[in-house]
């Protein structure tokens, strides 16, 4: 039987794996989708508890369908890190002692991501999933749903369970009542116990192409066409990732990237460390990430042309390519590399921004022999 | 579509329905009533689908309509609007407008096509209980249902019906609570667990007239005349509690319900706020209750009344489950039905209706000296 996974981009394999699952009516009673970040786990876990749902079945399948496109229970129960109250205990409800404006926020992300499935919810200080959340789970699973075919767990971020509450899944998971299927999503899948992970059935997801990434892109999110093509080729086969790209401003972003390795590289100190100032001023933290991850792709460019491989992520800067490799024909890029990296990795412990700022200027000036270290 | 209707009405109507309205929700259309009027029949239904609640009332409308308002602003108004006649119109398929003599109200409303279906039980298998009846089954199980999580079953309570009666049961592990009423007999032995919250809506809801319950594999329903209550059930096997009810109790200690109790409150005092124990020492004819609070160095100790005609015998209790129990009693007398201090107590009142049993089953906790 063929089974519509339209919408849906790319993910060739995944879609086959859960095909052929339907197809030999052996459901498993939970899953693990793992892959990075904005491949479509969320969407295609969505169109699975539909056609599960769904199959066989002619005269109540629109109206199943609706449900579990608008999340709702008993088909769909969707679990998301959420934040914690003031004065939670133990005892409380996940959503109990949430303020009204909190609560406000959840209802309207959940209703963006219903809307757009491929749309990231990201609430204000959600961390977590909260154990209350999952014995939420509990008390569910235990209510009789014998006139529901399957109700299906939806564990979004499944890696913010804490040790509490991954205990506290295992039971279920291990033996849900009939007619339940877990799904758990997550890009770091060896931050699950082993205890959770071996009882599910691992499905991979790949980052998405670029031409998904465009079409997914134009479709969902309303990026012109020329703005989706540029951003794709430097979003890691990510969704989230290309969004938050045309978030910061990709266009100057690009800029900044160029300029601030041409004066770094011309020993122009001072004009780089300028060029950084006026950029940290209007961002925040997690953009600085975004601009040394595009040096690091313009510095893997320097290496592919050393190589005279054709793809490109500065495709239209191919003359300064050119003019760097010609005359700094022998530099060493690995070390530059792991110390860019390295810079990026310490923003989440609070250092100095203008002190990363400097260390960058400085390793890229050390490339051209503008500094001796 | 548009009719008319009294305010105070409609009011009454909507107070019915809406404590299925849950007040948090992440999904924002149980917030809503589905209003379905349909052939003069307007009926108002909500849910946040552990619980439904339906009701109906006649109006003269002019066509058929289904459609999803927002629960606390219609109640709301209504509600503050006083004695009037309201005209109810919809309006471009969006708005509802609400008017009165002087006042206009607009109200959108949505489809009703993503309202949560309000699931209808099958008629087959239906049994009618006197109101006063079932709200005093539920009155005297209600306080035993166990709050924790980690044995689903027990956070509900149990209707088993069978040839000898209709049992109410519930339990925490801690105590145990059967109420049995043996003039309603089925002829099949059949269980039934409904959810704590179902529970808590219900005992509200109960007035003097006769409930009809219709029962099925998923839910349960309870029919008020005008309003429909329905409720899933909770799909777990119910422990076997009949195991835990000892046989061999033969040592029984007759006191007054009330002197007892108002012991137990001042005991409570004084036991520890960690073990909340209180102890039983029992003589011939002579009951001894003791607490003691070891960390500020208090104790008290009181004599009660009694017919006691067995060994000595010291048992420990939690006060507040003893407390609990005595208040559910509902008799001038209590008995305690004892075997070994680490044994379970039997309590059951001095005198109990012909064709009914109440069985309170209390857990000792083991004194520490």
């Amino acid at each position: 039987m063929s089974i519509d996974w339209s919408g849906i981009q790319g993910q060739a394999s995944a879609k086959e794996i859960l095909t052929q699952l339907v197809n030999t009516s052996r459901i498993p009673h939970a899953f693990l989708f793992h892959g990075p970040e904005g491949t479509g786990k969320y969407y295609t876990a969505i169109r699975y508890a539909q056609i599960i749902n769904t199959n066989n079945l002619t005269d109540q399948s629109v109206a199943i369908h609706n449900h579990i496109s608008n999340l709702q229970e008993p088909y769909i129960k969707f679990i998301i890190p959420l934040p914690r109250g003031k004065n939670e205990t133990e005892s409380s409800g996940p959503i109990e002692k949430l303020n009204p404006e909190d609560i406000q926020e959840l209802k309207s992300e959940l209703q963006e991501k219903i809307k757009n499935p491929y749309y990231k919810i990201s609430l204000n200080k959600a961390n977590i999933i909260k154990i209350s959340s999952i014995r939420e789970i509990n008390k569910f699973l235990s209510l009789s749903y014998s006139d529901v075919k399957y109700r299906c767990i939806l564990i979004s971020d499944a890696h913010l369970m804490n040790e509490e509450s991954q205990n506290a899944l295992l039971k279920n998971l291990e033996e849900p009542p009939a007619g339940v299927v877990f799904i758990l999503l997550t890009p770091y899948s060896n931050l699950l116990r082993e205890t959770i992970r071996s009882r599910c059935w691992m499905i991979n997801f790949q980052p998405l192409d670029n031409q998904n990434i465009k079409k997914i892109l134009s479709d969902y999110f309303n990026v012109l066409e020329s703005v989706a093509e540029e951003v794709a080729t430097f979003s890691d086969g990510s969704v989230t990732r290309a969004f938050e790209l045309i978030n910061n401003d990709f266009k100057s972003l690009k800029e900044k990237t160029i300029s601030v390795m041409r004066f770094s590289f011309g020993g122009k100190f001072h004009s780089a460390l300028n060029e950084f100032g006026s950029y940290l001023s209007e961002s925040d933290s997690d953009s600085i990430k975004l601009l040394i991850k595009m040096i690091i792709s313009w510095l893997n460019d320097i290496q592919k042309h050393k190589f005279k491989l054709n793809k490109y992520f500065f495709d239209d800067h191919l003359d300064t390519l050119d003019k760097f490799n010609s005359k700094f024909p022998d530099v060493e890029l690995n070390d530059i590399i792991v110390k860019l990296d390295y810079l990026s990795s310490i923003i989440k412990n609070n250092i100095n921004l203008n002190l990363i700022a400097l260390n960058i200027v400085y390793e890229l000036a050390s490339l051209t022999k503008r500094i001796n270290k | 579509m548009e009719f008319k209707i009294n305010s105070k009405i409609l009011e009454k109507l909507l107070s019915k329905v809406i404590p299925a309205v849950p007040s948090r929700t992440p999904m924002p259309i149980l917030e809503n009533f589905l209003f379905d009027i349909k052939d003069g029949m307007l009926t108002v239904s909500s849910t946040d689908l552990e619980i439904a609640l339906k009701s109906s009332i006649n109006v003269a409308a002019d066509e058929n309509a289904k459609m999803v308002i927002p629960a606390r602003l219609i109640y709301d108004i209504i509600k503050s609007l006083g004695d009037t006649q309201i005209h109810f119109k919809t309006e471009q398929n969006t708005k509802i407008v609400l008017s009165t003599e002087s006042g206009v109200y607009n109200i959108s409303y949505t489809s009703p096509e993503d309202f949560p279906d309000i699931p209808t039980v099958n008629k087959e298998k239906e049994i009618t209980l006197n109101g006063n009846d079932l709200k005093k089954f539920i009155d005297q199980t209600s306080f035993a249902m166990s709050r924790e999580d980690m044995r689903p079953a027990m956070t509900g309570t149990l209707f088993e019906f069978s040839e000898a009666g209709l049992r109410f049961v519930t339990t925490d592990g801690h105590r145990l609570v059967k109420y049995v009423n043996r003039n309603i007999k089925f002829n099949k032995e059949e269980q039934y667990i409904v959810p704590e919250r179902a529970i808590s809506v219900l005992s509200k809801l109960i007035g003097e007239a006769d409930v009809k319950i219709f029962l099925s594999k998923t839910h349960m329903s309870f029919n008020f005349g005008d309003l429909d209550f329905i409720t899933r059930l909770i799909g777990e096997k119910y422990p076997a509690y009949n195991s835990v009810i000892p046989l061999e109790n033969d040592k029984i200690l007759k006191v007054k319900t009330g002197d007892l109790l108002a012991t137990i409150k001042r005991m409570m005092i004084f036991s520890s706020a960690s073990s909340k124990q209180v102890k039983f020492s029992i003589k011939e004819n002579a009951l001894e209750i003791s607490a003691e609070d070891i960390d500020h160095g208090s104790n008290a100790r009181e004599s009660v009344n009694c017919e006691y005609s067995g060994d000595p015998l010291d048992i420990g209790f939690n006060t507040a489950y003893v407390s609990d129990i005595l208040s559910h009693v509902n008799d001038d007398e209590t008995v305690f039905k004892l075997h070994s201090p680490t044994k379970a107590c039997i309590i059951e009142p001095g005198e109990i209706p012909e064709n009914e049993e109440l069985m309170l089953l209390l857990m000792p906790v083991r004194l520490n000296n």
